[in-house]
């Protein structure tokens, strides 16, 4: 992810690595650094790769200084990345899937508890976000709303999900998995 | 304790909308009630403030008892001591913001220049003074809604109850009337209880009661933490 990240910065002008480092900082709102040692790998494998280049600066505190450009390639690379839509994964199988599942075919907990249990904490999640967004400035840190509004439509999916297992209890509850046959041991009998 | 109710049950017709609930509000408590259509939320809200009577159980409110009030005894309950707000505001349209705010304090008897005086205040503490002398249908729904809840102020209410009070905005609009509705229980020390639907908005209270089917689901109170586990800003990896 920082790759395409660190190339579209270089799209908007050439900069050495101390610089795209703190820059991204700056951009995302981040509460994390972004570590210098980590662009620097990155810009690294991205000179390799032959979709940046560089030259060294005349800077006087550091002669050797790499200021780095995007290449033809790099630019039809990034490109590519803005234009290719994303979709989340969604993979059947996560743990409260798992826990649902389970409870609905006998578990020493019920499955309106796992439900509830669920509920709870996402509302608890919600709590915390919506009023973190309510005390962030549109103006200097829309980054940081946007990312969050993301995190709440996501939780109010999830709680829809939830409601919609919720008001079918008691169809779910009726589900019957098929058994397994046991399997023969030993060899196949020879006729 | 400002409301506690006492195996509170309503019946309409055969239709059993309240089964025995059993709710205690705290001063300077901020309540969402939650509920799919049908579950009775609004119904509790009614009989929360006096707008119904209960087929069976109580309603206190501070210490008065509602179940024992005239007719007239409690429509002065619901004059002095309870703010409402709607989803669809009912400000009178032929009047202006001001006069739309004051106009409680009026019918409950107040001198004109007086309650205009206190209309202004509370309508400096919603933000739009600069709008008291414009009509509601040259405001914005945001800015009825704020009108709506300077009205719902102006008479000091012990607690405010409003039924679904953003359903009819849009979700920055909604946002925005929650975070008054925060910060004007923070300067006075009310008291609100929100009727909603809409998680977003339960979200931004302290505490949920969740209804089905007539009946208290769930109550949670939720704790404010500075930094939600879910949201981790970094563009290495995912946010959830």
């Amino acid at each position: 992810m920082i790759k395409f990240a660190v190339l579209a910065l270089l799209y908007q002008h050439e900069a050495h690595g101390y610089e795209l480092s703190r820059q991204l900082g700056l951009t995302l709102k981040t509460d994390r650094d972004i570590k210098a040692g980590h662009v620097a790998v990155t810009l690294g494998r991205l000179e390799q790769a032959g979709l940046v280049e560089y030259q060294f600066a005349e800077a006087e505190a550091a002669p050797d200084r790499k200021v780095y450009r995007l290449t033809e390639r790099g630019l039809q690379a990034l490109r590519d990345w803005y234009l290719q839509a994303e979709i989340r994964d969604y993979r059947m199988g996560d743990s409260f899937y798992l826990k649902l599942v389970f409870s609905l075919t006998g578990a020493p907990v019920t499955p309106e508890e796992v439900l509830l249990n669920r509920r709870r904490r996402l509302y608890q999640e919600l709590h915390q976000v919506v009023e973190m967004q309510a005390q962030t400035n549109p103006q200097t840190e829309l980054p940081l709303l946007l990312l969050l509004e993301t995190v709440v439509v996501h939780i109010e999916a999830d709680i829809r999900w939830l409601e919609t297992c919720t008001q079918r209890i008691a169809d779910l509850k009726q589900y019957q998995p098929g058994t397994p046959f046991p399997q023969p041991r030993g060899r196949p009998k020879q006729n | 304790m400002i409301i506690r109710t006492e195996n509170l049950v309503k019946h309409f017709g055969k239709t059993e909308v309240l089964k025995g609930i059993n709710l205690h509000v705290e001063v300077g408590e901020f309540i969402a009630v939650m509920g799919q259509s049908g579950s009775g939320k609004s119904t509790l809200l009614h009989l929360l403030g006096g707008l119904d009577r209960p087929t069976g159980g109580k309603v206190w409110l501070e210490d008065q008892d509602l179940s024992v009030l005239t007719d007239d005894q409690l429509a002065a309950v619901r004059r002095q001591r309870i703010g409402y707000i709607f989803q669809i505001y009912n400000l009178i349209p032929v009047i202006d913001a001001r006069d739309n705010v004051a106009m409680p304090l009026i019918v409950d008897g107040v001198s004109r220049k007086e309650a205009l005086n206190r209309a202004e205040q509370v309508l400096r503490m919603v933000g739009l003074i600069d709008q008291s002398r414009m009509f509601p249908g040259e405001l914005s729904g945001g800015e009825q809604q704020r009108i709506a809840i300077a009205r719902a102020l102006v008479i000091e209410p012990s607690i405010i109850l409003a039924d679904e009070p953003t359903g009819a905005l849009d979700t920055r609009t909604g946002d925005e009337i929650m975070t008054l509705l925060r910060h004007t229980l923070r300067q006075t020390q009310r008291t609100i209880v929100v009727v909603t639907h809409d998680p977003r908005i339960a979200a931004r209270t302290d505490r949920i009661i969740t209804l089905r089917d007539g009946s208290v689901e769930d109550e949670m109170p939720l704790e404010h933490r500075m930094s939600p586990s879910t949201v981790s800003v970094s563009i290495q990896g995912e946010t959830r």
